[in-house]
């Protein structure tokens, strides 16, 4: 009878099924390009890494990129830590306190450096290994300044080539120039901020961080530490790992100082998917109203009818059942149709937008006894108004309008 | 003959747009068990509101009805009346009220077919009297396909399908010609015959004259019995 009866009203049970099927499938196909975006981004994060600036809480950031260290300093622990915590596949991490000094007249940046190699076979990045106690790394324009020359103007060079410079004289103590760094230009780097931070590079001396902490009197105290080449084991984002630092490190915070494309792209992927959040309860209310008011011209349709089985004894659950079965055999036909139209549309574009991504798009099969059990249920609900319509309509009333 | 439905002192009052209107004032009427009593008059005197009042379909405003000497409206329930009309009571309607969808032999079986699957014994009584209403070949056609006199015998098969004892007829001969009204009223003649009791809505004096006793209305009131 259900059957015979939507295949009379062919408008009706069609438009209350195309409901159902654009509803699921616009559900399903978000959820399958979701899937595929959050592949996309980590794979993304996997190969490209990228850098975390770890600071105190407390440290003022524009303080930070005005001056290039942080105001406020933290245990030199917290660098063990964090390598420990495996919280990240980090390469390399480095222990720093940094502090602008005044030398010989100008304004230069001291770096204390005590680096943490945690991922055993990479090729660690920066710094390989600990600067021996007693010298210094100087950036290019102060190598320029230290470097010995002869009668001619030209650099002294040792025996192997290299040049020779004068002690480092620096805050009453004196260092041996281990290593003179090349200049750096900051051309090549996607973020204009990473650009001038490298170009200060050349101002800048690098020594041992003990020493550091004896010169600047903050033994055991760092006031940065810079993870270097970060790769998210899992689909960790960037809030992800903040949160995790929070309890990792309580008294921290993370920054990323030259955030790759791809952070931008996980932005506007979550924003995207805070918007598919707000979007589908908006999509089943409008579904719902739709498939309801379907209903209800069902229902009036049938006054006669319903008149008819009231006045041959049929109970009124039965009759209920007449409009609800109807509602669970559309949302059942519109889930599966949906589910397949959903799926078929991720699957043909999918691969086009996300690229790392393209060979892992595959149908959400694990959502579809979600879509055939709950969009019939909505269905049913959309329509128990309605049905409770037919339920109290008066059959003499409309037996009379005969 | 005992009284098998009963009207007391009925009054049913509608309110259309504010205005109070009386469909019965102060009715009395009675049906005895094997009784043919047809009820005419003008339109708009009451007759059909009287029929749905006798097969539980429209609760009076005051009075009583009596249905086998249980009160319809009084401690018995939707679902009470609801099983009465099920199994004891049979409606025509002037204008069949059969499923477009359905074919004949469903439409016979719509009071079983509503609730889910009808019993192999509903199904034979349904072709038996689809035969006996001489529809037997007619069975698998649906209603757009039958003649009108067709339509109404397959109306009157689904109301007898459960035995009942009552018949509620609202102007059944209305919609057919002379022939087919004709034949109508002998199956109701022989429903009868087998000791049901029919109380049939009419404007045809010559149809009334078929019945035990004529009831006449008018604009809510019995004027003659």
């Amino acid at each position: 009878m259900l059957l015979k009866e939507a295949w009379q009203r062919k408008g009706n049970f069609l438009l209350s099924v195309l409901a159902v099927a654009l509803a699921t499938g616009l559900f399903v196909g978000l959820y399958t390009l979701n899937l595929a975006a959050v592949t996309e981004t980590t794979r993304a994060m996997k190969s490209l890494g990228f850098n975390l600036l770890i600071v105190h809480k407390d440290t003022s950031m524009s303080h930070f990129y005005a001056n290039d260290y942080a105001d406020r300093d933290m245990p030199e622990a917290y660098a063990e830590k964090l390598a420990a915590a495996r919280m990240l596949t980090v390469n390399h991490i480095s222990a720093r306190l940094e502090r602008r000094i005044e030398w010989e007249g100008h304004t230069v940046l001291l770096t204390g450096v005590r680096p943490t190699v945690t991922s055993g076979g990479k090729k660690p990045l920066g710094f390989a290994k600990d600067i021996e106690p007693g010298t210094a790394y100087l950036g290019f324009e102060l190598g320029l300044s230290l470097v010995k020359r002869g009668e001619d103007g030209k650099p002294l060079l040792d025996a192997k080539g290299k040049p020779r410079f004068r002690p480092l004289k620096l805050l009453g103590e004196t260092f041996t120039v281990a290593k003179w760094l090349a200049k750096k230009t900051g051309e090549g780097e996607n973020a204009p901020h990473a650009a001038e931070s490298v170009a200060k590079d050349n101002i800048r001396i690098h020594i041992n961080l003990a020493d550091a902490q004896r010169l600047l009197d903050r033994p055991g105290r760092i006031n940065a530490i810079h993870a270097l080449g970060c790769r998210c084991e899992n689909r960790n984002t960037l809030l992800q790992i903040r949160d995790d630092l929070v309890v990792l490190l309580p008294e921290t915070r993370a920054e990323v100082p030259d955030e790759p494309q791809w952070f931008v792209r996980e932005r506007q992927r979550q924003r995207i998917e805070a918007y598919a959040q707000l979007v589908i309860p908006i999509l089943l209310l409008v579904t719902a109203a739709w498939v309801g008011t379907l209903s209800y011209l069902n229902v009036r349709q049938r006054r006669e009818e319903i008149g008819l089985l009231r006045a041959v004894g049929v109970r009124s659950g039965s009759i209920a059942g007449l409009f609800l079965g109807k509602a669970a055999l559309f949302g059942l036909l519109g889930a599966a149709i949906g589910f397949a139209l959903g799926t078929g549309v991720a699957l043909a574009h999918g691969s086009g937008i996300f690229k790392l991504a393209a060979k892992t798009l595959q149908p959400s099969w694990a959502l579809l006894p979600w879509c055939l059990a709950v969009a019939p249920a909505m269905a049913m609900l959309a329509s128990a108004l309605p049905a409770l319509v037919a339920v109290s309509m008066d059959p003499a009333e409309a037996l009379r309008r005969e | 003959m005992e009284s098998m439905i009963r009207l007391e002192d009925i009054t049913k009052r509608y309110r259309v747009e504010g205005l109070e209107v009386r469909a019965l004032d102060g009715v009395d009427f009675e049906a005895k068990r094997g009784e043919f009593v047809a009820v005419a008059g003008p339109s708009g005197s009451g007759k059909s509101t009287l029929l749905m009042m006798l097969g539980g379909l429209a609760r009076p405003s005051e009075g009583r009805v009596l249905f086998d000497g249980a009160d319809l409206y009084g401690r018995m329930g939707e679902g009470a009346r609801s099983h009465a009309r099920a199994d004891r009571i049979g409606f025509v309607f002037q204008t069949f009220q059969l499923m477009p969808y359905l074919n004949a032999i469903e439409n016979v079986l719509v009071p079983a077919l509503a609730g889910g699957r009808p019993t192999a014994a509903l199904e034979k009584r349904a072709r038996e009297l689809l035969d006996h209403l001489g529809l037997a070949e007619r069975a698998r056609h649906r209603p757009s396909e039958l003649s009108a006199g067709e339509r109404q015998r397959v109306a009157l098969a689904r109301a007898l399908l459960r035995e009942p004892d009552v018949l509620l007829a609202d102007e059944p001969t209305g919609n057919l010609d002379a022939d087919a009204g004709r034949q109508v009223i002998e199956h109701f003649k022989e429903f009868q015959g087998a000791g049901g009791t029919i109380v049939m809505v009419t404007h045809d004096d010559r149809l009334a004259a078929d019945a035990d006793r004529l009831v006449r209305l008018d604009r809510g009131k019995v004027v003659a019995a």
